[in-house]
Formats: C-alpha cells, sequence, structure tokens
C-alpha cells in the first residue's frame, strides 16, 4: 500500500479500500467500461481492445465516443444521482486520458491502478502526477433490476444523498424499480 | 578408427621434451575451451542480469498505468526491445510465469503478429497464442 499511497498521495486523507488482487486482465478504462475481460486502449499498434468504429486516438474526444458506445452521455457534475451510474475520464495537464474510474452506488468512486489493484476511493482520491484530474463526467441510466431494492440506502442517507421509498410502497403504485449496478 | 589406447602407447614411447609439448597442447586447449565457455556463460548472464535489471525498473513505473502507449514506450521496455532476438528466451519465460504487456514488444523485435483482431485485449488469450508461436518457432532462434 505504500507503493499505492506514494503513487497517489490523495488517496490516504481522503480515505481508500483496497477492492481487488493486482490483475494484468484488464485496465482502468475497461473496469469502468465494466469489461473484466479485456485491456481497453486506443494504441497503434492495436494490441489493446477498442470499440469498433471509434477513432483509435487518445483524445477526450475518443474517449468520451468509446464510452458513448455503452450509452454514457456527459453529463455536468459527478454528484450520485439516483438511477444513474457515472463515470469519470480523467485528463492529463495536456488534456490527454489518462485513467478512468466509475462511481458506486455508495457515491464512493472505483479505480482499477494500470495493472495493480482495484481500490475504493474519493473522486479526487487518484488525482495527481500519475492521472492529472477529472476531464469529463458522463453518465447512463441504471440498468433495471425488478426486485432489488437500491443498495447501501442507509450509506447514500447518512451522506445526504437521495433516498428511495421502501420497496414494496414502489411496486404497489407500479413504479420501476431500478437498482445500479455495482 | 584411432583409440585412446592406441595413443597412449605411442605417447608413452615419446622422448620427455615431446611428451611435456604435448602435455602443454591439451593444457592450452582445456584453457581456450574452458575461457570460451566462461565467455559464452558470461555473455548469457549478462543478457539476464540486463533483461530483469529493465523490466524490474520498467514494472515499477509502470504498474499503475492504463495506456499501452506509455508502458511500452518506457525507456526501459524499449531497452529491452534493443536487446533484440536474444532476449526473446526471457520474454517467453516471464509470459509462461505471468501474463504481461509483452505483445509490443515481440512484434516489434519478430516483426511478427499472431494475434487475430478479436482477441486483442484478452491478456490470457494473447499470452497462449504468442507461447504456442514460440514453441513452433523458436528453433528459427537457435532455440531448440
Amino acid at each position: 500500500m505504500i507503493r499505492i499511497e506514494a503513487a497517489f498521495p490523495n488517496l490516504r486523507p481522503s480515505g481508500y479500500r483496497v477492492a481487488s488482487p493486482e490483475t494484468v486482465g484488464y485496465n482502468c478504462i475497461a473496469w469502468a467500461a465494466g469489461d473484466t475481460t479485456r485491456w481497453w486502449w486506443p494504441d497503434s499498434p492495436e494490441s489493446a481492445y477498442w470499440p469498433d468504429g471509434v477513432q483509435r486516438s487518445e483524445t477526450s474526444e475518443a474517449f468520451v465516443k468509446a464510452f458513448e458506445t455503452l450509452s454514457y452521455t456527459i453529463c455536468d457534475t459527478p454528484e450520485y444521482e439516483e438511477g444513474f451510474e457515472k463515470i469519470a475520464i480523467y485528463v492529463n495537464s495536456n488534456g490527454k486520458p489518462t485513467h478512468a474510474a466509475r462511481q458506486l452506488p455508495s457515491g464512493c468512486w472505483t479505480s482499477k491502478l494500470g495493472q495493480s489493484y482495484d481500490i475504493e476511493h474519493d473522486l479526487e482520491g487518484v488525482s495527481g502526477t500519475q492521472y492529472g484530474n477529472v476531464g469529463v463526467i458522463m453518465k447512463r441510466p441504471c440498468k433495471i433490476q425488478k426486485g432489488k431494492s437500491p443498495p447501501n440506502v442507509a450509506i447514500r442517507r447518512e451522506r445526504g444523498g437521495k433516498s428511495s421509498p421502501d420497496v414494496a410502497i414502489r411496486r404497489e403504485r407500479g413504479e420501476e424499480i431500478i437498482n445500479p449496478q455495482a | 578408427m584411432l583409440t585412446a589406447e592406441d595413443v597412449k602407447v605411442d605417447v608413452e614411447s615419446l622422448p620427455k621434451k615431446e611428451y611435456l609439448r604435448l602435455r602443454n597442447w591439451f593444457s592450452e586447449r582445456d584453457q581456450k575451451v574452458w575461457e570460451k565457455e566462461r565467455e559464452t556463460g558470461s555473455a548469457t548472464g549478462k543478457l539476464s542480469a540486463r533483461f530483469y535489471r529493465l523490466k524490474e525498473e520498467w514494472e515499477k513505473d509502470t504498474s499503475f498505468l492504463s495506456s499501452t502507449s506509455e508502458i511500452c514506450t518506457h525507456p526501459a521496455y524499449q531497452g529491452i526491445i534493443g536487446m533484440g532476438p536474444a532476449v526473446l528466451p526471457f520474454i517467453m519465460k516471464e509470459m509462461a510465469e505471468k501474463p504481461g504487456l509483452w505483445f509490443w514488444a515481440l512484434k516489434a523485435i519478430t516483426g511478427e503478429d499472431p494475434v487475430p483482431k478479436r482477441k486483442r485485449g484478452k491478456i490470457s488469450e494473447m499470452t497462449k497464442i504468442w507461447l504456442d508461436w514460440w514453441s513452433d518457432n523458436k528453433h528459427k532462434y537457435g532455440i531448440r
């Protein structure tokens, strides 16, 4: 963990948790996209995966287009919004994408640190010299999973976020039950 | 064909001066063989040491990066590529033990790319494809 904290000095003050063993099977972009089977990157030798039809270019535009293939659209705020899942694309001082993180239902963020661990962290926890700063936030509606109540409601209530009505009441009203993906 | 027993008889009949000349010749011959073996071993040893030093440096500096471009243009990784085909057995040994992002180096060194497009990014599968390729082609690089 010393190496992680040395590389990302904002992590310790803001809090973080290592959530997986190290693996080279997928990187941060793949993890943010919900894919743990491939390494995503628009490299020139084309050794990594990149969505068909999206320019192989290390630009914010290309990364936004890549996530648009997954139904994400640019939004204004990283704040948790019930019914939506969000990703953040980090860019360096030249505006070049370096990293992506995905928001969890708790409002925290999850990142795959390159070939290393997954961690859960505050949005700014991985900002700094390694990854730069947040450049773009994107969101998409959560997939519907009937019969399940949103997880971590208590945590969101504690953080002052929106809380979900009781599931039974919502079913009675005939409302859709939306469960954010983990 | 001559045998050692045949030669022994002749050697034992040599005058002392000639016997000593023959003995020195054997000694010098053995010395040259040993020195050549030591040189080869040293070259292999130096190659190995350089590879692992560069690999360690590369891994330390790039473990948190996701950009394949940045990872594979790191000076230490480029240094490994610069070692040429002689480094292939070391890379293959590493890949067999633990998949890693060696594909850019392998393409650069060999000029080959056995990975089909549909497998791009699937690290474990790409690793297996390259290891299979090495099994079929290592003889071209002087490896049995």
